[in-house]
């Protein structure tokens, strides 16, 4: 037989009158909580034959020192702690014993519970979703295009959706509890417990998002390491982490940031997945490798396309990057150096949409503009393009160009000198990559 | 205009604060309130713990010193004003409940026939 028996556990600060109720009904099957596991919804229960023991619940907000002095207040007062799950601290009393409730005076526990809830489940998502508001604008335009910043960005959207939803839910749980206490105080009634299924059911939003929240980060981690194996390894790191959380309290502190043992083993993990799969030092490196992969795309320019006189410069470096996200079909990212100082680096994305294009090519016209440097408008029809702009820097001898043509937006930066030769190779290359995608 | 915090004190804040006239530690509190009451109020840890933070945030109480683990407290002088306050508003509205019962016996007979 199982020692403990795992149970579905996940209860919102404001159902923390409900929880006791649940514990009881647990007891009467012989089973009494052991611990919580961190980071998951679960209670971990184990079979005990006691005399009946009785459940308490309290929501306080403390520092290590505080809680040390409100949990010996506590285990003089008849109530032992057993675990805690972020504000909620649930305690038991000894077999057989029936200690005082830790709070005799519901009018200053209702105002307890509210401006602890006010201020940390309300405040925190209302905060978070300011800052984003504030930062929206600043987020789409320079992140937008590039692939693991696009998937960063996706997932600031799925994190303000989860802040919305977590604030429109904890907002009517709390005007649900303010009135319904009030009406008990009014009427002279012990303050509401809400029932266990409605509590199951409000427990159910953040664990959809929990999940969601970790399909986002799974789906990062997916693009960045390019294989679901690594992913996997990933998610079993996480799973590290939170078994790790469990093993490492000690009884005398359980209050979460404990140890740095698992997050140190997990990074040493996490490094080790990465350096041993080789996905991110061995691609850049591979100078052949990346520049055989280059050639089967077309539009990519070369050192050699910019130098025709073919003076002997070998490639010393090539980095070649194609992915998608939900914003851009394709982007293509390819650069190419040599040892003489020579480079040019090519960047090209196919939108799903035109507005998505437009916003790469401001963001992009808004990086050169923020390193000082002058975008003049140019002639777009030599290109092909719908529009374009140039950056020249004459006195170090490089130039970039930006193209847009519907939801195609190509960039061109180079370390030569521009020359009118290179207008029809660069119309070229853009064409050809506008025409195939099309 | 915002109502002032603590003007007036609730049965629980009362005893409290009346424990504390002599040095006390929380357990020493609840114990001497419940002495004092003969059981009629018993305190919660959780609330004795909320009452003793938010007394020591209006500084109506001061920590004074550390007994094996245990804090303990003793009221200040704006501590004490204020138990005096609630002290004499408590014995003015007895003063005046007073002469509408003069005979509860009477009233008891009364309501009978």
């Amino acid at each position: 037989m199982m020692k403990f028996v795992p149970r579905y556990f996940n209860f919102s600060t404001l159902d923390y009158r409900t929880i006791p109720v649940y514990l009881e009904q647990q007891a009467q099957h012989g089973l009494e909580l052991h611990r919580l596991v961190p980071l998951l919804p679960i209670a971990l229960f184990e079979r005990r034959t006691d005399a009946h023991r009785s459940y308490c619940c309290d929501v306080q907000n403390l520092t290590i020192e505080q809680e040390e002095d409100y949990l010996t207040l506590c285990a003089e007062a008849g109530w032992e702690r057993i675990d805690r799950q972020g504000m909620l601290y649930i305690f038991r009393s000894a077999p057989g014993q029936h200690p005082t409730p830790l709070h005799t005076d519901p009018e200053l526990e209702r105002h307890n519970v509210l401006r602890m809830f006010r201020s940390y489940e309300l405040w925190t998502p209302l905060s978070q979703i300011l800052i984003f508001a504030l930062n929206c604008r600043e987020i789409f335009t320079s992140l937008l295009g590039y692939t693991l910043a696009c998937w960063a960005g996706l997932l600031s959207l799925f994190y303000m959706l989860w802040c919305v939803l977590t604030l429109v839910s904890n907002l009517s749980m709390m005007l649900h509890y303010r009135f319904a206490s009030g009406r008990a105080l009014e009427q002279g009634e012990p303050l509401p417990v809400c029932p266990l299924p409605l509590a199951w059911l409000r427990g159910i939003p953040s664990a959809l998002t929990n999940l969601l929240f970790t399909l986002a980060i799974g789906g990062v981690l997916t693009i960045w390491l390019h294989t679901w194996t690594m992913m996997l390894l990933c998610l079993t790191v996480l799973l590290c982490l939170s078994v790790g959380f469990y093993w490492w309290r000690t009884p005398e502190n359980t209050a979460y940031p404990v140890s740095w043992k698992p997050f140190a083993i997990s990074f040493i993990l996490l490094l080790g997945c990465i350096v041993v799969s080789g996905n991110t030092v061995n691609r850049y490196y591979d100078v052949v490798y990346q520049m055989s992969l280059a050639q089967d795309i077309p539009g990519i320019i070369h050192v050699t396309d910019l130098e025709p006189e073919q003076n002997g410069k070998t490639c010393t470096k090539a980095r070649f990057y194609q992915t998608s996200s939900p914003f851009v079909s394709t982007m293509i990212s390819y650069e190419e150096s040599t040892d003489l100082m020579s480079s040019v680096e090519t960047e090209w994305f196919h939108c799903r949409w035109p507005w998505v294009a437009q916003l790469i090519f401001d963001a992009s016209c808004g990086k050169y503009d923020k390193d000082i440097l002058d975008c003049v408008e140019i002639d777009a029809a030599p290109y092909g393009a719908d529009r374009a702009v140039g950056i020249f820097l004459t006195e170090v001898d490089s130039f970039a160009i930006i193209l847009q043509k519907g939801v195609d937006v190509m960039t061109v930066d180079s370390s030569h000198i521009v020359q009118e030769s290179y207008i029809p190779i660069l119309a070229e290359k853009f064409q050809q990559l506008h025409m195939q995608q099309s | 205009m915002p109502r002032q915090q603590l003007q007036t004190l609730t049965e629980p804040m009362y005893y409290v604060l009346l424990s504390l006239i002599e040095e006390n530690h929380g357990y020493g509190i609840m114990q001497r309130v419940q002495t004092l009451t003969d059981g009629r109020v018993k305190l919660g840890a959780g609330t004795l713990y909320t009452l003793l933070s938010r007394f020591e945030k209006e500084k109506l109480i001061e920590y004074l010193r550390e007994e094996d683990r245990k804090k303990i407290y003793r009221l200040t002088r704006k501590g004490y004003d204020t138990l005096h306050a609630e002290y004499t508003r408590l014995c003015q509205m007895v003063a005046e409940g007073a002469p509408f019962f003069p005979n509860e016996a009477a009233f008891s007979r009364e309501e009978e026939t």
